[in-house]
């Protein structure tokens, strides 16, 4: 039942798992743990990926072309395990900037509406 | 790195649960959610000891739990044999799973009120023939599409639907005060409009009847055999309201004469002629369920025979062992239970989707009923030579050709079933006399 994930596309909001682990990857290629805790530091705690969410998401978002899993070693000294690496492709960092610019625009209606608890608003 | 034994025993332990996954899946992500999972345990030992460790696994079991259904309904492999049956391959484990599982709750339920006497079948029945559809239904909202091996639960459901109509009452709602009105017509009877619950669900069993048959018809999907079977179906229901009728006529003049002795009997003349018209209540349901059968008949043709199977598999077969049926020996009573479990729940569905031409097809739907229901006819044979019937009086020659014809009856709408779902293909007609009664009530 190979059916693409109506969720990976250009235009829908993405999960939370999906966005923030496309957010971790922004800034350089990552394993799976270090994507964990990325996105622990990210939401301050609030969401913790388990290994089946995160190698789920993972194996969605390949498929989806939004990332890709490279061979080399960002830091082969450091890293004495043959962990996978990833790497955040155009598309993904195209759909993470889209998914960035709706949460942006959710937050600014927010501020309209004065639902922010920002002091300065 | 970090020996702690509570570590080793978590990942020892987290690596039997990763079995759990899709071969495919775990063949690429194995070794890597293990890596994972050991870098979360050393570091939820360091900041927590074991208490972190706790912590963990109470949010990965949550996780894990999820992502395998997930995965296992997303992998395009795992759904092989889930939604169709591959006839003359091997088996897939999944959806023999899906059936199996409602047949061997029935399975063992069944043995285990035979054994202790006490009303385990029913509480299944009356509960769990609900939540069995669950997986299914999963599997639906998932896949988007209905697994074949879900009949089986679909069947079973709207028996056990049927069946809580009657238990609650709940076709009687709309007719208040239909305990104060009676009338008196045919030998004098006394007849309750209590009988009304029936009426409601009676209507629109008929109402949706038509609409299906209707529908069928319309589209050439009935053919020339099929209404002979329907024709057939519909007269030995109508000559066994008359039998009944003529059965409870009987009853009530032995129950008269009994009520001038014993206050207890006069209890008994609640049992009235509007009774004999509950027949209607348990033929139409199963006529609807073969009608409904054709939605499925279209993609699935013989394997829409499941249905039936399904709705079969809750059917009563001496599930009580009352006071009435103790003079026939309780090894007979149970040896005949668990063959008939064994064969409607889990022979003849493995049986069905194994084979794959036309007549093999039939032979498995029509054989291993006609074994499963010589059980039935072989206990009312001694409950007859027993010398009580249902109601705890003698029994009458005419007693026991009330549970014969109920039987028929099935045996002809299964005849019908299967003109229905396997239509075009001639010289492969079922005789009527490879299809033997089947079980008792419905």
């Amino acid at each position: 039942m190979p059916r693409k994930n109506s969720m990976l596309v250009s235009g829908q909001p993405l999960t939370p798992a999906v966005f923030h682990i496309l957010l971790a990857l922004a800034d350089g290629d990552k394993h799976g743990y270090g994507i964990m805790k990325d996105v622990e530091n990210q939401t301050a705690g609030r969401l913790k990926l388990g290994p089946g969410t995160l190698y789920g998401t993972i194996k969605r978002l390949l498929a989806a072309g939004l990332i890709v899993e490279i061979d080399e070693r960002p830091d082969p000294e450091l890293d004495n395990e043959r962990r996978r690496y990833y790497r955040l492709t155009a598309l993904g960092r195209k759909l993470a900037k889209e998914e960035n610019q709706r949460l942006m625009q959710a937050v600014k209606s927010a501020r309209l509406k004065r639902l922010s608890d920002d002091p300065l608003n | 790195m970090n020996t702690n034994p509570w570590i080793e025993l978590s990942l020892h332990f987290y690596r039997q649960l990763l079995r759990l996954y899709p071969q495919v899946y775990r063949a690429t992500y194995e070794m890597e959610m293990l890596r994972v999972f050991k870098n979360q345990c050393q570091e939820a030992y360091q900041q927590h000891g074991s208490f972190g460790l706790f912590l963990l696994w109470s949010r990965t079991l949550v996780d894990l739990s999820v992502t395998v259904i997930y995965e296992h309904l997303s992998d395009p492999r795992a759904t092989v044999g889930l939604l169709d049956v591959m006839p003359n391959t091997q088996l897939p484990w999944k959806g023999v799973l899906l059936v199996l599982i409602p047949g061997l709750i029935f399975f063992v339920s069944q043995v285990v009120q035979v054994t202790s006497t006490r009303d385990w079948f029913f509480l299944i029945l009356y509960r769990a023939g609900y939540f069995l559809i669950l997986p299914v239904l999963f599997v639906w909202l998932i896949t988007r599409r209905f697994p074949v091996w879900g009949l089986i639960p679909f069947g079973l459901l709207y028996a056990t639907v049927w069946n809580y109509i009657d238990r609650f009452n709940l076709g009687a709602l709309p007719f208040i005060g239909y305990r104060v009105v009676y009338a008196r017509v045919l030998f004098g009877i006394r007849i309750s409009v209590s009988d009304t619950k029936y009426l409601l669900a009676v209507f629109a069993c008929v109402l949706l009847l038509a609409v299906l048959i209707r529908h069928n018809a319309r589209r050439g999907q009935i053919s020339r055999s099929a209404w002979k079977w329907l024709g057939l179906y519909g007269l030995l229901v109508v000559l066994q309201i008359m039998g009944e009728a003529y059965r409870r006529a009987i009853a009530y003049r032995f129950l008269l004469e009994l009520s001038q002795e014993s206050p207890a009997g006069s209890v008994l003349l609640n049992d009235n002629f509007f009774g004999s018209l509950g027949n209607f209540y348990d033929a139409l349901p199963f006529l609807l369920l073969i009608f409904i059968g054709m939605l499925f008949a279209r993609k699935y043709k013989g394997f829409s025979f499941l249905v039936l199977l399904g709705y079969l598999l809750p059917t009563v077969i001496y599930g009580r062992y009352g006071t009435w049926y103790e003079f026939v020996p309780f090894y007979v009573v149970g040896v005949a239970v668990v063959l008939y479990r064994f064969v409607v729940a889990l022979v003849a569905p493995i049986w069905l989707v194994r084979t794959a031409s036309v007549p093999s097809r039939q032979r498995a739907a029509a054989i291993p009923i006609a074994v499963a229901i010589l059980c039935h006819v072989s206990l009312s044979i001694l409950v007859y030579l027993g010398g009580l019937n249902q109601e705890g009086l003698p029994a009458t020659l005419l007693d026991f050709a009330a549970y014969i014809w109920e039987q028929l009856i099935i045996a002809v709408g299964l005849g019908l079933a299967l003109a229905l779902y396997l239509p075009r293909e001639k010289g492969h007609v079922v005789a009527s006399a490879t299809l033997m009664p089947t079980t008792t009530n419905f």
